[in-house]
C-alpha cells in the first residue's frame, strides 16, 4: 500500500505544481532517481551491503519526493498558490500516515482515540467502559490504563485531555476508523499548510521565498510528523494562525472561533489567546464584540476543567535557562537538532523590529505561553516527538525565517535541507524513535554511542541533563543571535571539521559517565526507573544492579565521585578495587569518593547489596 | 587507504570548483561532511562513499562550465583508486585519449562526459597498446567531424542544404559504426565486449538525447559503484547473475591436475546440492570447454571461469566468459578490484549423495588445475 500510495503521490505532486518544461524535467529526475535507487539495490547484493529494505525504500521516497519540493522552490513553471499548497501537504501528508502506523499509536494519540470512540459509540466522555474492553479499541493498544491526572470514580474514568480534538476527528473515526481520525488531522495540516502560505502573502514574503521554504515547513519536522498522529498541535497551529491572520485582518468572524478552538484543545495555549485577545480587544475599538475575550478565556476555563493555579510557575530562574536554551538546542528535543529550519526563526526573533508585523503579533502573544513553558520540568515535550509544545509557533517561526531568506547564504541552507530530509527519513522509517525518553541522550548520540561503546552523547548538547556541550551550544547560539548575518562562515567545510574532530576526541573518556547511558556495555541489572515509566523526566535516572551483576565503560584514571542510592548499603568493586557504599535513606541519593585505578575501560561490578548507580564524575 | 581518501576529496573539491557561483555549490560541498561521517562512523564505507561522491558528481555535471575538469576528475575516480597500484604513464596515456575523445564527442553535453568516462573505465592498460583506445576513438570521432563543413559561412540555400546533407551523412556514419561495434560484440570474446559497446556508446552520443533520462540513470548507478570500478568495468553481468548461498557451506579448497580425481566424503545425504568451482591458469580456455566432472557432470567453462580472470592484468587475453551464477566474491577495491571465477554448479542425483566424486578433465592444459571452492548443502 505504501509503495501504491508513494506512486500516487510521486506522479500527483508534479502534475499539481509543475507545468511545461518544469514538469517533464521533473518526472524525468523522478525516474532517475528511482532507477538508481533501484540499480543501488541490486549492486547492494553482489557488494554485500546491508542495509535495511524498508529504511531504502522510504530513503528513496523521501529522496524522489525531495525532488519534487525542489522543483517547486526554484524551478520557472510553477503553479503556486496557497490552495495547491495546501493539496500537496494533503498528499504527503495521506502518505505519511501509513509511514507512522508502522508502530502503533503512542503517548497521548491512544487516549485521544479512545475518549472519540467513547464520544461516537457511547456519546459520552466515561472512559471506563473503554478500558474494560480494551481488545476492540482501534489503536491496537490493550496496554493502556488511566493516565496520571485522569478522574477515577469507581467504574467511571474521565480523562485529564481536553475532549475537543477527540470531537474534531469524531466524523472522520466514525467513517474510517483510526484511518479516518488521522485523515482528520491530515487534513488540518493541509489547512495549516495553506494559512501558512496565506500568512506569507499577506506579510510581503514573495513568491520565490514561499516556494523555497515551503516544502522545509509543510513537509519538515516537526510539522510532518504532527500532521499524521492524533496531537492537537497541528489543528492548533492552524488555528493560531488564523487566529492571528484574523486579528491583523480585523475579522472578527475568523478570530473568535479560531481562539476559542484553540483553548478548547488545550487549556495551556489560554496564554496564547491571553495576550491575542487583548491585540484583538485594541484593534475593535468600540466594537460590539469587545467583550468576547474575556467571555472565550473564562469558558476556556470552565471547559477545561483545569485549575488557574497550574498555569503558574513556580520554578527557580535556572530553570528558565535551562529551559529555554534547551528548546533551542537540546540534541533530543530541540529546535537545533530536531527542526534546524526554525533556528533562522530564533534569529529573526533577534531582529525584532526588521521583521513582519504578523510575525511579532504572534511571536509576542507567545510569549507568555513560552514564559510558562519553559521554567517546566516537561519543557522538553516528554513522551512525544520532538518539539510537542512549540508545534503550534512553527508558522511564525518559519515566517521569521522566510524574512531573512534572502539574507542567509546558500551553504547553511543546504546543511539545514539536508539535516530536514535525514530527519523526516528517519522518522518517516522508524517512527518509534520519534519518542525519545529524557535521559539525556539523543538518537544520534545513543546510536553511535551501542555501536562504538563510547561515550557520544556527551557532545550533543543536553539541557535534559545538563552538560558541558549544552554551556558551550549556549554562549554559540548567543554569539549567533546577535552577530547573524548571513551565516556564510558556516560552511559545509566548517561541518566536517567539526565532525572530524568530533570523532577524534570521542575515543577518549568523558568527565562523567551515566551508568545507564547507551555506550556502557551492561552485563545485568536495569534502568531505573523503567523506560515507560509515567512522567520518567521528574525521576533521577540510574542503573540497578545487584551481586554479580556489573557494567564497563571507558573511564580515566584518578579519583572521582560517585553517585549512587543503595537502601540497605551495597559493595561495588571498580577494577581492582573495591567500595563500600554506605546506606542511604528511601529515594535518596548519596556521594561517595572512589578511585579509578586505571585509564581506559574499566569494570564495575555489584559484590553485595542492591545499588541504585547514577553517575561517576571524574575529579 | 589515506592517499585514496585524499584523491576523492581532491574529485569532490572539483566538483565544487565547477559548480562555483551556482546555487549548486553549497549543495555539493555538503558531500564533504557527509564523507566524514562514512569515513569515522559508518559500515559499509565504500558503498557510502560512492553514493555520495557520485551524487556530487551528477549535481556538477548539469552545472560545470568547465567540463574538462570533471573529465579528468571522473577518470582519477574510477582509474587511480588505490593509488599505490597506479601504472603512472599507462594511466596518463588513458587520460589523455579520455580528453581527447572529450574533445572530439560533439555535442559535450553531459552525455557526452558520461561516454568519455565509460569508455576510460573500461580501457585496459595490459597490453600497452590497449590503452590507446580512447586516442583511437578520438580520432574517429574527429574524422567524421571533419566531414562536416564547418568553416563554410552559411551564405545560401545551396550551402546550408550542403552543410545539413554533410551532416546528415557523418551522423549515418556514426551510426554505421556504431551498430558494428555492437555487433562485434555480441559475437567478441567477453574480455572486448564493454570495450566494443562503450565505444558504441560514444559514438551514438549524439541520437541520444531523447534517451537522456535512462542514461543518466546508468551512468549514475555504474559511477556510484566506483570504489569497485574494476568490476563495473570488467564483471557488470555478475550483478545480475549473483546469488548468495542459501544452505550450509563447506569449505573443499581441492585443486586436480589434468586426469587426476579426489572424493569428498562425509555429507549429510542430500538429493541435490550446490559445487561451487574455479580453474587455475584456464583464463585462455573457450567457452563450453569440458574442464572437468562432478559425478558424471561435466563442468564447462561458462559455468565456472579461472578464478583470476577478471584481475587487470589478465583480463584483456582472457577468453573465459563471467561464470552463469556467482556467489560475488569480491576481492580488492577501486580499479584493481576484481571478482572470483567461481561458478555454482547444481549437482542432482536420484539417490541421497553422501559422497562426491571430482576428476579433472584429461585434455586440461598442463599448467591448468580445476579447482573446488566448496560445496553448498540445501537449507532445510
Amino acid at each position: 500500500m505504501i509503495l501504491g500510495l508513494f506512486a500516487a503521490v510521486a506522479v500527483a505532486a508534479p502534475l499539481l505544481m509543475l507545468r511545461r518544461r518544469a514538469l517533464w524535467r521533473c518526472l524525468a529526475a523522478e525516474l532517475v532517481a528511482l532507477l538508481v535507487s533501484g540499480a543501488l539495490v541490486a549492486f547492494a547484493g553482489l557488494f554485500r551491503v546491508t542495509v535495511d529494505p524498508y529504511l531504502a525504500m522510504v530513503a528513496a521516497g523521501a529522496i524522489v519526493l525531495a525532488i519534487v519540493c525542489g522543483f517547486i522552490a526554484f524551478a520557472d513553471d510553477v503553479r503556486w498558490s496557497a490552495n495547491r499548497a495546501a493539496l500537496l501537504a494533503l498528499l504527503f501528508y495521506v502518505l505519511m500516515i501509513p509511514l507512522m502506523l508502522r508502530t502503533p499509536i503512542d503517548g497521548d494519540e491512544p487516549f485521544y482515540l479512545l475518549i472519540t470512540e467513547s464520544l461516537v459509540h457511547d456519546h459520552d466522555l466515561d472512559l471506563g467502559n473503554q478500558f474494560r474492553d480494551l481488545a476492540h479499541t482501534a489503536s491496537g493498544r490493550t496496554d493502556l490504563v488511566p493516565q496520571l491526572g485522569d478522574r477515577v470514580e469507581g467504574t467511571h474514568v474521565r480523562s485529564h485531555l481536553e475532549p475537543f480534538l477527540s470531537i474534531l476527528i469524531a466524523p472522520g473515526y466514525a467513517i474510517g476508523g483510526l484511518i479516518g481520525a488521522l485523515m482528520t488531522i491530515a487534513l488540518f495540516g493541509a489547512l495549516l499548510a495553506r494559512s501558512t502560505v496565506r500568512l506569507f502573502e499577506d506579510e510581503g514574503i514573495s513568491d520565490a521565498t514561499a516556494r523555497a521554504l515551503f516544502p522545509l515547513f509543510a513537509f519538515g519536522p516537526p510539522i510532518v510528523f504532527y500532521a499524521a498522529r492524533i496531537w492537537p498541535e497541528v489543528p492548533a497551529a492552524f488555528f493560531f494562525v488564523e487566529a492571528v491572520r484574523g486579528v491583523r485582518q480585523r475579522r472578527v468572524g475568523r478570530w473568535i472561533p479560531a481562539m476559542l478552538a484553540m483553548v478548547l484543545l488545550k487549556l495551556r495555549f489560554a496564554l496564547v489567546v491571553l495576550p491575542l485577545s487583548v491585540a484583538a480587544g485594541f484593534s475593535l475599538r468600540r466594537h460590539r464584540l469587545k467583550p468576547v475575550p474575556t467571555l472565550l478565556i473564562l469558558l476556556a476555563l470552565v471547559a477545561g476543567a483545569h485549575r488557574v493555579r497550574e498555569l503558574v510557575p513556580t520554578e527557580p530562574p535556572r530553570a528558565y535557562a535551562i529551559g529555554f536554551f534547551g528548546l533551542a538546542l537540546d540534541g533530543a528535543a530541540g529546535i537545533a537538532f530536531q527542526a534546524p529550519l526554525y533556528l533562522f526563526g530564533l534569529i529573526a526573533l533577534a531582529r525584532w523590529r526588521r521583521m513582519p508585523e504578523g510575525f511579532r503579533l504572534g511571536m509576542a502573544s507567545a510569549a507568555l505561553y513560552v514564559l510558562a513553558l519553559v521554567p517546566r520540568p516537561e519543557w522538553h515535550g516528554g513522551w512525544a516527538p520532538p518539539l510537542r509544545y512549540v508545534a503550534f509557533l512553527m508558522p511564525f517561526l518559519a515566517l521569521g525565517a522566510a524574512a531573512l531568506y534572502e539574507r542567509i547564504a546558500p551553504a547553511p541552507l543546504a546543511i539545514v535541507t539536508a539535516w530536514t530530509i535525514a530527519l523526516v527519513i528517519h522518522g518517516a522509517a522508524l517512527p518509534y524513535r520519534l519518542f525519545h525518553i529524557a535521559n539525556g541522550e539523543n538518537a544520534i548520540g545513543e546510536w553511535l554511542s551501542t555501536r562504538w561503546h563510547t561515550d557520544y552523547s556527551r557532545f550533543f548538547p543536553s539541557f535534559i541533563r545538563p552538560n558541558f556541550a549544552a554551556l558551550v551550544a549556549s554562549a554559540i547560539l548567543v554569539v549567533a543571535l546577535t552577530v547573524f548575518r548571513s551565516g556564510r562562515f558556516l560552511r559545509p567545510a566548517v561541518v566536517t571539521v567539526a565532525i572530524v574532530a568530533f570523532a577524534l576526541s570521542a575515543g577518549l573518556p568523558g568527565d562523567r559517565v551515566d551508568f545507564e547511558d547507551a555506550h556502557v556495555i551492561h552485563r545485568g541489572g536495569e534502568m531505573f526507573p523503567h523506560e515507560y515509566q509515567v512522567a520518567r523526566f521528574v525521576f533521577s535516572g540510574g542503573w540497578l544492579v545487584r551481586p554479580g551483576e556489573s557494567m564497563s565503560f571507558l573511564a580515566r584514571r584518578g579519583p572521582a565521585h560517585l553517585r549512587y542510592a543503595a537502601e540497605g548499603g551495597a559493595t561495588i568493586q571498580i577494577g581492582a578495587r573495591a567500595f563500600v557504599l554506605p546506606s542511604t535513606p528511601t529515594n535518596v541519593y548519596n556521594v561517595v569518593p572512589v578511585d579509578v585505578d586505571r585509564q581506559g575501560r574499566v569494570e564495575l561490578r555489584c559484590l553485595a547489596g542492591t545499588v541504585n548507580l547514577d553517575w561517576m564524575r571524574h575529579d | 587507504m589515506l592517499s585514496d581518501l585524499i584523491l576523492v576529496a581532491a574529485v569532490v573539491g572539483a566538483c565544487v570548483f565547477v559548480a562555483r557561483g551556482t546555487r549548486w555549490v553549497a549543495a555539493i560541498e555538503c558531500a564533504f561532511p557527509l564523507l566524514a561521517i562514512v569515513a569515522f562512523f559508518a559500515t559499509d564505507k565504500f558503498f557510502w562513499f560512492g553514493v555520495i561522491v557520485a551524487a556530487a558528481f551528477a549535481a556538477a555535471t548539469l552545472v560545470a562550465r568547465e567540463m574538462w575538469v570533471l573529465v579528468i576528475a571522473g577518470v582519477l575516480l574510477l582509474r587511480w583508486i588505490p593509488l599505490r597500484e597506479v601504472e603512472v604513464w599507462r594511466e596518463v596515456v588513458v587520460l589523455g585519449g579520455a580528453l581527447a575523445l572529450f574533445v572530439a564527442i560533439k555535442p559535450r553535453s553531459p552525455l557526452a562526459l558520461i561516454a568519455v568516462l565509460a569508455v576510460a573505465a573500461v580501457t585496459p592498460v595490459h597490453p600497452g597498446k590497449a590503452a590507446l583506445i580512447p586516442l583511437l576513438l578520438a580520432g574517429v570521432s574527429l574524422i567524421l567531424r571533419l566531414e562536416e563543413p564547418q568553416d563554410l559561412v552559411p551564405t545560401g540555400a545551396a550551402l546550408m542544404g550542403a552543410r545539413s546533407s554533410a551532416a546528415s551523412r557523418r551522423r549515418i556514419n556514426l551510426a554505421v559504426l556504431a551498430a558494428l561495434c555492437v555487433l562485434a560484440a555480441l559475437f567478441a570474446r567477453w574480455s572486448l565486449v564493454p570495450i566494443l559497446v562503450t565505444a558504441a556508446f560514444a559514438l551514438l552520443v549524439p541520437f541520444l538525447d531523447k534517451l537522456k533520462p535512462l542514461a543518466y540513470a546508468a551512468a549514475l548507478a555504474l559511477f556510484a559503484m566506483w570504489p569497485w570500478s574494476g568490476i563495473v568495468a570488467r564483471a557488470l553481468p555478475a550483478v545480475a547473475r549473483y546469488e548468495p548461498p542459501t544452505g550450509e557451506v563447506r569449505v573443499v579448497g581441492l585443486a586436480l591436475a589434468r586426469g587426476e580425481s579426489a572424493t569428498v566424503d562425509g555429507l549429510k545425504p542430500v538429493l541435490h546440492l550446490t559445487v561451487n568451482a574455479s580453474v587455475a591458469n584456464g583464463a585462455g580456455l573457450p567457452p563450453g570447454r569440458v574442464i572437468g566432472f562432478v559425478e558424471a557432470r561435466p563442468i564447462r567453462i561458462g559455468e565456472v571461469a579461472d578464478f583470476g580472470f577478471t584481475r587487470r592484468p589478465h583480463f584483456f587475453a582472457a577468453r573465459n566468459p563471467l561464470p552463469r551464477v556467482s556467489r560475488g566474491d569480491v576481492r580488492g577495491y577501486g580499479a584493481t578490484a576484481w571478482l572470483h571465477g567461481a561458478g555454482a554448479i547444481g549437482v542432482a542425483s536420484g539417490a541421497p549423495m553422501r559422497t562426491l566424486h571430482f576428476r579433472a578433465a584429461d585434455d586440461l592444459p598442463p599448467d591448468a588445475q580445476l579447482q573446488i571452492e566448496s560445496i553448498e548443502l540445501p537449507a532445510r
